[in-house]
């Protein structure tokens, strides 16, 4: 599916950066050694968005017109159903926006996104600004990106979540 | 000279290792095991009814079923194969033109069948009895038979049988006249469908190295144990990486228990010539059926059957789309694919590594699979992997015939 694997990447990125802390070294003259230490994981193949302490994933949109938070009921989980709770207010004000509002599932790597249901949230009734789509899956494991797309009075917007399962 | 002598000091890449796996691969190794508790069957009440199985256990091996007497859904879903049969094709009443999944660990599926035409193994148990292909019972043959060979244990679970005994009001076969005699039979007929689902919800997998080598990591063990072999450790970097088979076949039953168009489709796997349509026929064939969560015959309650409710019938990707097996024990339960298009691991990974040459019917491929490109000795890795996902037969009670002994 890919020429380089994660391991052939890394320990490319490894080797030269060990190859340059020697030279750094080396330049020195100083005679320790350049250590042993196990390097942190290197999560550079996915770059997940993280949610606050009560599972919020906020941002704001592309061209700053809008905050935007969501969370899934339950947590975002590979293959299970999940509720979508999406919620937007103006980046100038912070008051509610009403406006029509998507989701948008996508898999950079594979090429296609949610399987088997178009998630079209629908208005929470008596909460302006909050919008609801439930029966999402995110079948597959790896990269998600997932967008929410606004147009309201202030224009169109919208937010990228990268998401890595 | 120092300049190179202290390069040469600090040492090649070996001296400084990278980690092995990203977070986000530690975390699917480290969701391989264990499998975890049942979900609900939110459609059968007797789920989890223990004498319901046992009496689902009895059905699940009755031949007396099947019009000559000697198919029972054990005859395909053999125990000692862990309940598949190693045919390229089902042998049943007729000759299914589908190989016969496997049911190790089936009831944590949402949807059962290579097409996903049963959202339930209850459902599955009852489409099965009655097409002509497989089982080709009838309801009534079915209340005939648990009315002469299954009374006792029948009555103790599922109250006392109606008398069957009037042949013009309920004939050997075929169905009652009378719509409310119909009913009676369909009741019992359901019933036997949910005793076997129960039955079949205690078919679970035996421990397998893989479970052994997740322990260990998890308890902080980097070399799991040493529960992989070398080739088997090497397997598993390759299925979490470069083979990208875990975006499929993931957590602890390897699957995703979705469906895919994986140019799985050969002339040999197809009803009379025509192309099979997969999930496609299968989303309407479960949105249509009686037995399903939301049938008529269904113990759920408003809200239950999601699974069912958010499918979507018109889904592009889903023709000839098949459902993606799990790989607990597919070392044993060959061949593979829906129309057993490979008769062992070794070409199922070779239909991987070229799926560039091959192209379905329908033109469409998940997007994302090419070619692996895989040398000869990264197939014997994956391979060696895919055997660690395996253990003994199931050694219970519930994977032998019924003896009237029970635990």
């Amino acid at each position: 599916m890919t020429n380089s694997t994660t391991a052939d990447r890394q320990r490319g990125a490894w080797t030269t950066i060990g190859a340059m802390a020697c030279l750094a070294l080396a330049a020195s003259l100083s005679a320790s050694a350049c250590g042993t230490d196990t390097p942190e994981p290197d999560d550079t193949e996915c770059k997940s968005a993280k949610p606050d302490a009560d599972g919020w994933y906020s941002g704001k949109t592309a061209n700053g017109l809008y905050n935007i938070r969501w969370k899934t009921e339950p947590d975002v989980t590979p293959k299970l159903l999940l509720e979508f709770t999406i919620e937007v207010t103006s980046a100038g004000d912070g008051s509610p926006v009403a406006g029509d509002v998507e989701l948008k599932g996508f898999m950079p790597q594979h090429g296609h996104g949610f399987e088997g249901y178009t998630p079209v949230p629908s208005p929470v009734s008596g909460q302006t600004g909050s919008y609801k789509v439930t029966g999402v899956v995110m079948g597959m494991l790896g990269r998600w990106d997932l967008t929410v797309k606004v147009k309201a009075k202030a224009g169109a917007d919208e937010a990228m979540f990268t998401i890595c399962l | 000279m120092l300049f190179v002598s202290l390069l040469t000091a600090c040492g090649s890449e070996e001296d400084i290792k990278p980690p092995r796996w990203t977070a986000q691969q530690r975390g699917w190794v480290e969701a391989m095991s264990p499998i975890g508790p049942l979900p609900t069957s939110p459609g059968n009440k007797w789920a989890d009814d223990d004498k319901a199985a046992k009496v689902g256990h009895r059905l699940f091996f009755e031949t007396a079923f099947s019009p000559d007497g000697k198919t029972a859904c054990a005859t395909c879903h053999k125990p000692e194969l862990f309940f598949s049969d190693g045919l390229v094709a089902s042998k049943g009443a007729g000759t299914p033109w589908r190989h016969t999944p496997n049911l190790i660990a089936a009831a944590h599926s949402p949807w059962q069948g290579w097409d996903g035409a049963c959202d339930s193994l209850w459902s599955m148990a009852l489409v099965a009895l009655e097409d002509s292909e497989r089982m080709g019972s009838s309801r009534l043959q079915v209340a005939h038979v648990i009315a002469k060979q299954h009374a006792d244990a029948w009555s103790g679970v599922f109250g006392k049988l109606p008398d069957l005994s009037n042949s013009k009001r309920f004939p050997a076969t075929g169905e009652p006249a009378d719509a409310a005699d119909k009913a009676l039979i369909d009741a019992i007929f359901v019933n036997a469908g949910k005793a076997m689902g129960a039955y079949m919800r205690n078919i679970r997998p035996a421990e397998a190295p893989i479970d052994r080598y997740v322990a260990a990591l998890k308890a902080g063990d980097d070399a799991g144990g040493g529960h992989l072999s070398d080739s088997a450790s090497r397997g598993l970097d390759l299925y979490i990486d470069k083979a990208g088979c875990v975006a499929c076949h993931f957590g602890a039953r390897f699957t995703s228990d979705g469906f895919y168009n994986v140019a799985s489709l050969d002339g040999s796997a197809q009803p009379q010539g025509t192309p099979d349509q997969g999930r496609a026929a299968g989303i309407k064939a479960a949105l249509d059926s009686d037995w399903s969560c939301l049938g008529l015959h269904s113990d759920a309650k408003d809200g239950e059957c999601k699974h069912l409710l958010y499918a979507n019938p018109q889904e592009f990707h889903a023709i000839g789309a098949f459902k993606v097996s799990s790989l607990r024990n597919a070392e044993e339960t060959a061949p593979f694919m829906h129309g057993g298009l490979c008769k062992d691991l070794n070409e199922s990974i070779e239909h991987y590594n070229r799926i560039d040459l091959f192209a379905p019917p329908y033109g469409i491929t998940e997007p994302y699979l090419t070619s692996l490109n895989l040398t000869s000795a990264e197939k014997i890795d994956l391979h060696a992997f895919l055997r660690a996902l395996s253990g003994p037969v199931p050694d219970t009670w519930w994977a032998q015939a019924p003896t009237g002994k029970s635990p």
